[in-house]
């Protein structure tokens, strides 16, 4: 992988498939069911797939679609109870169909590798990495410890692990996320077999981590001339890399075509609500609202915000260490809008939102919400405050308390607060919240586990406008959600800004969720903004080298663009918040800093989040950040700006 | 991993100190006056003061509890008026016994305990409702009763256990004592008639010490292989092509048998507490049958003595497992280092 | 979850019309869950009358000494046979019953209490404060009831008091660790810091949201505690260390009834321990169920 590893579209994605080629994988009338024989839960009705060597097919599908069964079911992977029949199936050149459990398992690994979303869960903790590839590669060829060993190394070297030699010898948990994704393809690797399957691998992978990925596998299928299944539930992904595209909806196909026609040309009308319901890059906020002026109100302000995690090390004491989770931070969101907050793993943007709703207090500077300044009041006041800024988690599932009802759960704020009086109004109050989020007033009865997860982050929307505060911090509130349903959260979290006048932090890593929704943006790395300012121009001209790269990461549901794409790499990981590099903190990933011939000032001088003379909104903490605009690749604009431009 | 070691034997000792403060608190705090308990009510008034000096209790408690962890930092646990022996002596010539059936039992609940939890985490709902079953009656008999039982049944009854008198027939010449244990003095002296009759006289104590651990490991092995089985990595082993049986010793079961292995600390105890009943039982000549013998006799050295035994077997079995851990699962192991 | 409706995991069910309401026995009815927990609760509810009514309603004294009638084999007058002195030991038995749950009720009781408080407080406080009070309570731990009813029984003299004393003593490490432990997974739980979102304060946090959860582990650790209880009591009985004769104590009678045994009389101690493996495996069984049931991964086991 080369600093621009622009990749160059697959010879016209059309001719691919044609004759010449092996066929991997042929299922015709694929069945699962689950569950007692008299009531039984069709998984996965009536499927057929087709991979020939050399191809990558995506298969497409939300939760539940049935994708992940099937794949499991041809491998023989599924737990007892569950029904497999087929017409016809050939795997790996072999009638799948006739084959006994024995020969099956003989099959996996020798010539099906598989590689699974969760790369940590999916290596045994307990063993070194280069024992695990040892054993795959000795359950099926008869070689000595030693040349298995030396096998492995190449294996893992194959898969761009730096140091194979030495890394082969530590566990999983001393890898980092992408590292271990890279082990477990070079696991699935380990007999060389011709046909790949993955499920959903870079779903658990930060952005940038995952456009590593991407290029590793298309790699492998171009050098190996490996046929791929993928499997996955973003089309961006699909977009990417993916030849043909199967779309799966109830556990049954439903379309599938040439990538390039599905995506731009679906028929089916439920790929259809599928494309429309994605968050695009190149689309921006529906209403923007009239330009801000000088007199707004601000509805939050944190400045020099700091938080430092101390960590004492063991009962004995020892040398404290501190985690600068979130460092100077100086942010202003304007009443009635929202600041979308962008960021990987790590980077303080959870801290941050917690900081703003007093979670975690911070070590230094302050917030400031509807004018009025925390910090240092007393418990009491605080709690009194509270009505002003909320919070909505990420998981709903897990910032509910399992065992209350709902009508009791949006009730607690209420009666904390001494708001509705009593009990009747306050079951008024109820009814009127869930019907603000779209829930019927039945709900009530519910408990937090009778619903599916769309409807629980609903129930957390609602409990925090049960206080009708000024401001709500979203920490990744859709993140978990398919994009059909995050597609309606969205609409419901615009309108009731629209309708309530509500400010939004809103916390995530996707770019394009963001662009959606976001007046202004900032982008957080190694707990300092590098980034800020209007979204629009962000997105249409990022001026820090970060922002370039993640935009650039970012697949797009789009072929033709994104193939003509021209990708920023990075490498790496994002370093330890624990101790962050010298100087400017992105310096070691940085892509400008090297077309730049590595100036010296980036490793020793950190620099200011500052703006041009022009527009002192649009601020970016980089040294070099008006010469990073003559340097971008054209084609990355083009993804983020698009039609609507 | 030096620092890990440091910490946990710094938790040990803490443990013991307080299991000695322990100890100590209730036999030398206690009310009565143990100089006139040892002299008997016949003794004169200033015999018994001599004596109380002499022993010491006449000075304040903190003065009282400091020499006593010395004299237990150099192996002295007092005296027993009863047999006339130092309780360390006594100990270490009746810790064999103990040590042999205590051992069986370990191996008998271990065999029996890993097939039957694991089975019963198959597939097979029947095996796991039976192997249930079972377990929560094996767990329920008063471990004393389930002996007697085993006597009535065997001995009384059947005719084909030896009396439960001791470790073997006084008629049975004793092999040359090397280990002290019988099993294998005799294995060594090859004495095969002895080592018969040995092993027919452990037989049904460390039966009857076993089966509740082994109903109580059996749903530990069970509870966490079903566990292990629902981890992903079994699925990538199976992904990879290794067979059941492969999945199964490789991956699962070394990770399924960790609790057991974190768990000792307190099984052994149990194990200790129980040996002391079903001593009594089978009248064996071990530590407990003495203990209870002294108990009976107001003789409390030996007393406390077996309770701090007691407590140190504890603590070091749980250090040993803590770090037999640190080294079986390296995610311990490395963060510490 | 109502135990009516079938456990298959459907997809949002809808509000449970009708009996929303139920009269208060249904709703115990309802809480105590599956089938097998039921018969399990039957069977306790069973045992506990039989110990509250069953000795006025024998009517026979379990202590009256008829020396011509020592030893007798079961038939209708004694269903239990009569031990070496000629007492009735069915009545011994239904007195001992009472005697093995009033101390091991109580015992346990105290212990739990005691225990919750513990594991909630160093729960909270964490820091040193939980690892001295966590290193103390392992010292406890080093004790099994039985070692440290004997060397209660030696310093306090043997009785029903050093015996619960005993048993409660040595029970405390094991609520205080379950309760510890529930408290520090609550206080990394989302819904714990969404309470603290919406104003609630600690009290009402520590009151509404953690005590009704972690009260779910201490009932299970409780019933698992009467079983361990009981086989305490006659252990220390069985070495003369508990509840002293002539008061009828399963141990004791046990113990009495063993050199009889070896030569045939079994009744003496075969019907008390039958006792003690009846009482004890409804308890464990009322821990595993309540356990089971408590938890929502062992529903969709089984």
């Amino acid at each position: 992988m080369n600093l621009h590893g622009s990749e160059p579209a697959p010879a016209s994605a059309g001719a691919v498939g044609a004759t010449g080629r092996e066929t991997l994988l042929r299922v015709r009338g694929l069945n699962v069911t689950f569950g007692p024989a008299a009531d039984p839960i069709r998984s996965v009705r009536g499927v057929d797939l087709d991979v020939r060597s050399g191809e990558v097919v995506a298969l497409v599908g939300e939760s539940g679609s049935g994708k992940t069964v099937s794949a499991l079911a041809l491998l023989g992977l599924l737990p007892a109870g569950a029904r497999v029949t087929m017409d016809e199936a050939v795997l790996a050149g072999e009638d799948r169909a006739a084959m006994s459990d024995e020969e099956l398992r003989l099959l996996r690994g020798a010539r099906v590798g598989t590689v699974f979303q969760d790369p940590l869960s999916s290596l045994n903790p307990v063993q070194r990495i280069g024992d695990q590839i040892v054993e795959a590669i000795r359950l099926h060829r008869r070689v000595g410890v030693r040349e298995a060993r030396r096998l492995a190394v190449a294996r893992l070297a194959q898969v761009g692990i730096p140091d194979p030699e030495r890394r082969c010898r530590d566990y999983p948990h001393q890898f980092s996320g992408g590292m271990r994704q890279r082990a477990m393809i070079a696991m699935a690797l380990a007999s060389s077999p011709p046909l790949l399957i993955a499920d959903e691998p870079t779903t658990a992978l930060d952005v940038t981590v995952q456009a590593q990925i991407l290029d590793l596998l298309q790699e492998l299928r171009r050098e190996l001339s490996m046929g791929v299944l993928l499997i996955t539930h973003d089309l961006g992904v699909v977009g990417r890399v993916a030849d043909r595209v199967v779309v799966m909806s109830r556990g049954e196909v439903v379309e599938r075509g040439e990538t390039e026609q599905i995506l731009s040309r679906p028929s089916d009308p439920y790929t259809v609500r599928l494309l429309d319901s994605l968050p695009r890059l190149d689309v921006a906020k529906s209403a923007p609202p009239a330009a801000g002026d000088a007199a707004e109100e601000i509805a939050l302000e944190t400045s020099g915000l700091e938080v430092v995690f101390s960590r004492r090390r063991g009962p004995l004491g020892g040398r404290a260490l501190g985690v600068r989770a979130v460092d100077d931070v100086s942010l202003t969101v304007g009443a009635g809008r929202t600041l979308g907050l962008v960021g990987e793993s790590g980077c303080g943007k959870t801290t941050l939102g917690r900081a703003i709703v007093q979670l975690v207090e911070a070590t230094a500077g302050h917030v400031t919400i509807g004018g009025t300044r925390l910090g240092g009041e007393s418990a009491r006041r605080l709690r009194d405050l509270r009505r002003h800024f909320q919070l909505v988690f990420q998981d709903p599932r897990a910032s509910l308390d399992p065992r209350q009802r709902i009508g009791r759960i949006l009730e607690e704020p209420l009666a904390l607060h001494g708001l509705c009086g009593d009990g009747e109004q306050r079951r008024r109050r109820v009814a009127e919240l869930l019907e603000l989020v779209g829930l019927g007033p039945e709900f009530a009865t519910r408990l937090p586990h009778e619903l599916s997860g769309g409807q629980r982050q609903r129930i957390g929307i609602a409990r925090a406008l049960a206080l009708e505060p000024s401001l709500i911090v979203l920490d990744e509130s859709v993140s978990a959600l398919d994009v059909a349903i995050q597609a309606q959260i969205l609409a419901l979290l615009e309108r009731l800004q629209r309708e309530l006048g509500i400010a939004y932090v809103f916390i995530s890593h996707d770019l394009a969720v963001v662009r959606q929704i976001a007046d202004t943006v900032a982008v957080m790395y190694l707990g300092r903004v590098v980034e800020s300012g209007p979204s629009e121009a962000i997105y249409r001209g990022p001026r820090h080298p970060y922002t370039a790269a993640l935009l650039s990461a970012v697949p797009v549901a789009d072929v033709r663009r994104e193939r003509a794409r021209e990708r920023i790499a990075l490498h790496g990981d994002p370093p330890s918040p624990a101790d962050p590099p010298s100087g400017c903190a992105f310096h070691t990933r940085c892509w400008l800093r090297r077309r730049l011939d590595d100036p010296a000032v980036c490793t020793t001088t950190r620099p200011a989040l500052g703006g041009r003379a022009d527009s002192s909104q649009h601020r970016a903490a980089c040294h070099f950040a008006d010469r990073q605009a003559a340097l971008l690749p054209a084609s990355l604009l083009g993804a983020t700006q698009g039609a609507s431009a | 991993m030096a620092s890990f070691v440091a910490r946990r034997v710094l938790a040990t000792l803490a443990v013991l100190f307080f299991a000695s403060l322990i100890a100590f608190v209730l036999l030398r705090a206690s009310p009565g006056d143990p100089a006139r308990k040892l002299l008997g009510p016949q003794a004169s008034e200033q015999a018994v003061a001599a004596l109380r000096a002499d022993m010491g209790v006449d000075r304040p408690l903190l003065e009282q509890y400091g020499t006593y962890v010395a004299d237990l930092a150099t192996g002295d646990l007092g005296y027993s008026w009863r047999t006339r022996t130092t309780v360390t002596d006594e100990l270490a010539a009746r810790l064999p016994a103990t040590l042999e059936l205590a051992a069986s039992a370990m191996v008998f609940a271990l065999l029996l305990a890993i097939p039957i939890g694991v089975l019963s985490a198959g597939r097979r709902r029947w095996v796991d409702r039976v192997s249930r079953s079972a377990a929560i009656v094996g767990l329920g008999m008063p471990q004393f009763w389930l002996g007697l039982v085993l006597i009535l049944v065997f001995f009384t009854w059947l005719g084909i256990a030896p009396a439960p008198f001791g470790r073997i027939d006084d008629t049975v010449a004793l092999p040359a004592r090397t280990t002290g244990l019988l099993l294998v003095d005799s294995l060594l002296a090859g004495d095969l008639a002895a080592f018969r009759n040995a092993l027919a006289h452990l037989l049904l104590p460390a039966l009857t010490l076993a089966i509740p651990l082994a109903a109580y490991l059996s749903r530990i092995v069970r509870r966490s292989t079903i566990d292990v089985y629902r981890n992903d990595y079994v699925r990538t082993a199976r992904a990879k092509g290794a067979s059941e049986a492969r999945v199964l010793f490789r991956h699962a079961l070394p990770n399924a048998l960790l609790p057991i292995l974190t768990l000792s600390g307190m099984w052994f105890g149990e194990l200790m507490a129980g040996a002391l009943l079903v001593e009594a039982v089978f009248n064996w000549p071990g530590i407990g049958g003495w203990v209870a013998q002294s108990i009976q006799a107001q003789d409390y050295a030996p007393v406390q003595g077996a309770i701090l035994l007691g407590a140190l077997v504890y603590s070091v079995v749980n250090l040993v497992t803590d770090l037999l851990y640190g080294v079986v699962d390296p995610r311990i192991r490395l963060a510490t280092s | 979850m109502s135990a009516t409706v079938p456990e298959a995991a459907r997809p949002a069910p809808g509000p449970r019309g009708g009996g929303r309401s139920p009269a208060p026995v249904r709703r115990a009815w309802a809480a105590v869950g599956e089938a097998g927990l039921r018969v399990v609760a039957i069977g306790l509810v069973a045992f506990l009358a039989l110990a509250l009514v069953g000795p006025p309603l024998w009517g026979k004294d379990p202590l009256a000494v008829a020396l011509p009638d020592a030893l007798q084999p079961p038939s209708a007058a004694h269903p239990f046979g009569t031990d070496e002195l000629g007492r009735d030991v069915l009545a011994r038995f239904l007195v001992g019953a009472r005697i093995s749950l009033a101390v091991g009720v109580c015992a346990v009781f105290a212990s739990s209490v005691v225990g919750t408080l513990i594991g909630a407080f160093t729960g909270l406080v964490g820091g040193v404060v939980d690892a001295v009070i966590g290193r103390a309570l392992d010292g406890v731990l080093a004790f099994p009831a039985l070692i440290m009813g004997m060397a209660l029984a030696v310093a306090m003299g043997p009785g029903p008091l050093s015996v619960g004393l005993a048993i409660a003593v040595t029970g405390v490490p094991w609520y205080a660790r379950t309760v510890r432990s529930e408290v520090l997974s609550l206080r990394s739980r989302e819904f714990i810091d969404a309470q603290r979102v919406l104003g609630a304060p600690t009290g009402h946090i520590l009151t509404r949201h953690v005590l009704p959860s972690v009260l779910g582990g201490v009932a299970v650790q409780a019933s698992l505690g009467i079983a361990y209880a009981v086989l305490a009591i006659a252990g220390l009985g069985f070495l003369g260390l508990g509840i002293q004769p002539p008061t009828p104590e399963w141990g004791g009678m046990i113990t009495a009834g063993r050199t009889y045994l070896i030569s045939g009389q079994w009744w003496m101690s075969i019907f008390p321990g039958l006792g003690i493996l009846a009482l004890v495996t409804l308890s464990m069984a009322l821990g595993e169920g309540l356990r089971d049931h408590l938890d929502p991964h062992g529903k969709l086991r089984r």
